[in-house]
């Protein structure tokens, strides 16, 4: 168990280097001057120079590279060129908002997902079965944003039981969450559904129920045990799919999360918001990964030896 | 004894290609599907003989934000123009984005994955911890950033897809090769003297192709949502007489108070559309027999 759980620390630094540069290189090489943007037309030369200086990009790409590093590590993402606030200041704001929503969107797609999966499972080859598997089919290929609009126009403007824009811990939440849980909760089902199945023909579950356990006890004990691993795995790969869902879903609901201020930075052409928000939302999905894999060995006992 | 074997000889062993077809036309979901997408494509490219109105010339006097009746099936818009016309020709766009974008995506993945699995070595290591790299980001939120340094157009929205959706290609199609390449038809094609090109694209790719062709059918659709995200979000082309349907969506979405219509009809193409290519992936996966990964 240590060796694993160091071996996937020590992969993790190199991942971490890897976004750092792919993030610096990408905003860098965007055409185009940031100075001549901020300045506009009234720059000339000594100005835009001048500029370029404050700003720091007339220094070689290596200095640059290494200045960002550095900085990055006191937690210092620069200024936004709009607002002139520190950029770290502003994901600080930010990063609570976007916290609740996947958080709650998690949990739903977590709990309605596995849930519909098992029920899915266990009524194999029935109606149910049929109706659930469908389900699971528009929810991998609804669009995300258009079903928030949905669920505003329905929920929010013909019934009024919801709010359809604004931030808030409470039922602000309800509706984005539910758009955003969408895509992952139908994957869940899916997986559950077709886990389960495996491990429900397995000769031990029959061993279990013919020595007469309690079926309660063999769903919890034998099957669902047996069958997380796959279900953990999805939930892994589907934490990308829930970070865009989030975004797009923010962006529908005027929802003041990292999201939307991502897609208004990039209207407004904010280089050093737009490259502290991609950094942010990588490093957030890595650590997420990262956790999924220290979770393996304690949901499965074989792997701490590989 | 004679007889059994000129019976064996007179059944000629079917072409795998025709079996996969046939075992696909037998499942009814990937029927759908593959009715779904033909259906989609086909009155896409039709728009110009089968719309029943102009798609940019809206009639302002008469028809400003009807909702859905017997002349405007799917209702119309703020300035009078069909929407029935105007998603015919919205599928034109969209549709051309998904394929093109999907395109690049699987030269950049087969090519990566390919040579990085034939080579090996450092070329294989290097490659690899690209892949990884651009795997730690979320898809849209790496499109998204690079089309903000790219400036929002129809082009960039393809190149930026194209970008950064190869990677899953070029992690399976490398595990594939590296299985291959061991096998006794590359050894004896070796050992008759082919060379690397013509072991990779005349031995090996053929050989390995089937989950490449499952998994890009399935990422269509992912293309199709993706395109009409980035749409939505602002970052296609601003200037366009006939808008995709992630734009269209974006264009209604001041509409949701008064024309529930607006922003349905073009999201539900986009449902159905990415529908057909799932079920068309999932079935082609069975009829390939290509195990999930």
């Amino acid at each position: 168990m240590p060796r694993y759980l160091i071996g996937r620390l020590v992969q993790f630094l190199p991942t971490l280097l890897g976004i750092t540069l792919l993030t610096f290189v990408m905003i860098r090489v965007l055409p185009g001057d940031p100075a001549q943007f901020l300045e506009g037309d009234r720059g000339d030369a000594a100005s835009l120079a001048a500029t370029r200086a404050r700003l720091g990009i007339d220094e070689p790409l290596t200095t640059q590279f290494w200045i960002f590093v550095t900085d990055l590590l006191r937690g210092d993402l620069g200024r936004s060129f709009i607002t002139n606030r520190p950029v770290s200041e502003m994901i600080a704001t930010a990063l609570p908002q976007t916290a609740a929503l996947a958080v709650s969107a998690m949990l739903i797609a977590v709990g309605v997902g596995v849930s519909l999966g098992v029920v899915a499972a266990l009524k194999h080859n029935t109606v149910w079965d049929s109706l659930l598997r469908l389900v699971a089919l528009i929810g991998v290929s609804i669009p995300v944003f258009w079903l928030g609009l949905q669920l505003q126009i329905l929920f929010g403007l013909q019934l009024k039981l919801l709010p359809v824009s604004g931030a808030g811990y409470d039922e602000h939440l309800i509706l984005p969450a539910v758009a955003a849980s969408f895509g992952m909760l139908a994957v869940l089902m899916r997986i559950t559904r077709s886990s389960l199945l495996e491990v429900l023909s397995q000769d031990y579950v029959r061993t279990a129920h013919s020595k007469g356990l309690r079926p309660r006890r063999v769903t919890v004990r034998h099957i669902l045990s047996n069958a997380l691993l796959p279900i953990v795995t999805v939930w892994g790969t589907g934490l990308a799919g829930l970070l865009s869902g989030t975004l797009l879903v923010e962006v529908i609901f005027s929802y003041p999360g990292m999201g939307r201020l991502l897609v208004d930075s990039i209207s407004a052409r904010d280089y050093p918001s737009v490259q502290g928000l991609v950094l942010t939302f990588a490093l957030i999905y890595a650590l997420m990964n990262l956790i999924v894999d220290l979770l393996y060995p304690l949901i499965d006992p074989r792997i701490r030896f590989t | 004894m004679n007889e059994t074997f000129r019976l064996q000889g007179a059944v000629r062993p079917d072409d795998p290609t025709r079996m996969a077809l046939r075992r696909l036309l037998r499942s009814a979901a990937s029927v759908i599907g593959l009715l779904i997408v033909a259906f989609m494509l086909l009155t896409a490219l039709a728009a110009p003989f089968i719309a029943p109105y102009d798609p940019v010339l809206g009639d302002l006097a008469n028809d400003y934000v009807k909702p859905p009746s017997q002349e405007h099936l799917f209702g119309t818009d703020a300035v009078g123009r069909d929407i029935f016309t105007r998603i015919l020709y919205g599928g034109q766009i969209s549709l051309k984005i998904a394929l093109a974008a999907q395109s690049i995506a699987l030269i950049i993945g087969v090519a990566v994955g390919m040579t990085a699995g034939f080579f090996g070595g450092w070329f294989d290591v290097l490659l690899m911890r690209m892949v990884d790299v651009i795997m730690a980001f979320p898809l849209l939120i790496l499109a998204i950033a690079l089309l903000g340094v790219l400036g929002p157009s129809e082009v960039n929205i393809i190149l930026a897809l194209g970008l950064v959706n190869w990677t899953v290609t070029a992690r399976i199609v490398r595990g594939q090769v590296l299985a291959a390449k061991e096998m006794e038809y590359v050894v004896a094609a070796r050992g008759l003297g082919a060379g690397s090109l013509v072991l990779m694209v005349r031995h090996i790719l053929p050989n390995i192709i089937a989950p490449v062709i499952v998994y890009t059918t399935l990422g269509l659709g992912g293309a199709l949502l993706a395109e009409a995200a980035l749409s939505f979000l602002g970052l296609g082309s601003a200037q366009q007489a006939t808008p995709s349907w992630g734009k269209m969506l974006t264009e209604s979405r001041a509409f949701i108070r008064s024309a529930w219509w607006m922003p349905f009809y073009p999201g539900l193409a986009i449902l159905i559309t990415v529908l057909g290519f799932n079920l068309l992936g999932d079935g082609l996966r069975d009829a390939l027999d290509v195990r999930s990964r």
